[in-house]
């Protein structure tokens, strides 16, 4: 298979066999939303290359504990890059990846029908179906998913309940996920 | 649901968004391990948390950050590099009897880099060695955690330590056991010792060598029980300490 035509999975499958050329094959196709999310969360352009770099070469040491089952390979990658984003900015050195507690879980047959889902979005689906949310929703998602807040930070920026918090995460996120579906059911029908 | 696992899955959002201070994320993981609702939710909610990145603005990161990277990864293959040689072939000797100032000098920079090459070769390898453990370690760890263990990752405690450590306590109860991977080197009549921590008081569980060539499964006969922290000293061999007389290299919290 020529590598230019592989999926994100053969890539990271060639670079658990030390391809180089697929490691710079999968750094061109998710650069731009790595180095974007990264300067989302911490503002500073030398920071996010620091994280991008950092992230990648994690890819490239890490490609074998890659679970295709368990999420896209995108998916794999922004998360390497949002917990080092995140870990940057809380000032920590480092710790396990929530990943790695998902293992063990049972994982609903749903999953299969969110990847197809996920990847017929669009940037400009989930900005929308962000924007849709009541805004305390939103601004609770965003302050502890880009910034790296805490509930209990949160809750005292907000001067609100810790249980509001809370709530307004988890609803928010239900909400997100239905608004998400429902973006790539009018896509089908389109 | 009872009313425990309504305390624990409200704190789900937060999960998910990572936004659960340590102590809470402990206590929660330990809810989840045995909570299949909890863990379905997380299935369904971390996809939408995945999503996320796709709502930023596309900023294209400088070029150089690749050449950058590209490098990085280059010093980090596996494959020992070919080192050019800085000659041909050996110079021929004395073909004058004195060498100029600037041939000393060059030879002595010439000198130097040989010297440099040589121990960045050895770092080199020393590096790819502990690379190739850090894979291995890594697929011991997922091994366990593919079986449904619960394991506990010990930290290095310096900056720029590769040690590894991992408590695993396996799923049917059994005796649990300890993943050490890139250990730094026990001097001579030391050994290493494993350390129970509950509150401020640290018991004695195992004195364990480690030839520090590839990834040790280390069996333990003392159970975790209600021991809260684990760490890893280095003490006079070959018996150990009562007490750790050291500062542990690796160290971290236990499940409950």
């Amino acid at each position: 298979m020529v590598l230019d035509q592989a999926s994100d999975e053969a890539l990271i499958a060639a670079i658990q066999g030390r391809d180089v050329v697929a490691l710079e094959l999968l750094y061109e196709r998710h650069r731009v939303l790595a180095y974007s999310l990264a300067l989302r969360s911490l503002a500073s352009e030398s920071d996010a290359e620091d994280v991008v770099q950092e992230a990648f070469l994690n890819v490239w040491r890490a490609a074998l504990t890659y679970r295709p089952e368990r999420s896209t390979a995108r998916s794999w990658i922004l998360s390497i890059v949002h917990h080092r984003a995140i870990d940057k900015l809380r000032g920590r050195k480092s710790r396990v990846q929530p990943v790695a507690l998902e293992e063990g879980m049972n994982v609903p047959d749903s999953a299969d029908v969110w990847r197809e889902v996920a990847n017929n979005l669009n940037g400009e689906d989930v900005r929308l179906a962000l924007q849709t949310l009541p805004v305390e929703q939103r601004q609770t998602i965003e302050l502890a998913y880009f910034q790296g807040y805490t509930q209990t930070q949160i809750s005292e920026m907000m001067d609100v309940p810790l249980g509001t918090v809370k709530g307004r995460m988890r609803i928010g996120l239900h909400k997100l996920k239905t608004l998400l579906e429902g973006s790539t059911q009018e896509l089908a029908i389109d | 649901m009872n009313d425990h696992d309504d305390l624990f899955s409200l704190d789900l959002g937060a999960y998910v968004l990572d936004a659960l201070e340590p102590s809470e994320r402990v206590s929660f993981e330990s809810h989840l391990r045995n909570c299949a609702k909890c863990q379905a939710e997380v299935a369904e909610l971390l996809p939408v948390v995945d999503l996320l990145p796709l709502a930023v603005d596309a900023v294209e990161p400088p070029q150089e950050l690749k050449a950058r990277l590209m490098s990085a990864i280059a010093d980090d293959r596996s494959e020992k590099p070919a080192l050019v040689p800085l000659t041909g072939g050996a110079p021929p000797r004395r073909s004058r009897p004195l060498l100029s100032r600037g041939e000393a000098l060059l030879g002595l920079v010439a000198a130097v880099i040989i010297a440099a090459l040589g121990i960045w070769n050895h770092q080199l390898q020393n590096q790819i060695d502990s690379q190739k453990q850090s894979i291995a370690y890594q697929q011991d760890v997922n091994r366990a955690i593919l079986s449904g263990a619960s394991v506990a990752q010990l930290a290095a405690t310096s900056a720029g330590s590769a040690a590894q450590a991992t408590m695993v306590q396996p799923k049917d109860g059994g005796s649990p056991y300890l993943l050490v991977g890139n250990l730094p080197a026990a001097p001579n009549n030391k050994v290493y010792e494993l350390w129970y921590i509950r509150g401020a008081t640290p018991h004695a569980v195992k004195v364990f060598h480690y030839s520090g060539s590839s990834p040790s499964i280390v069996p333990i006969a003392q159970p975790i029980a209600s021991h809260t922290v684990a760490a890893i000293t280095i003490e006079p061999g070959p018996q150990g300490s009562k007490a750790p007389t050291t500062k542990p290299i690796v160290a971290g919290k236990l499940n409950a």
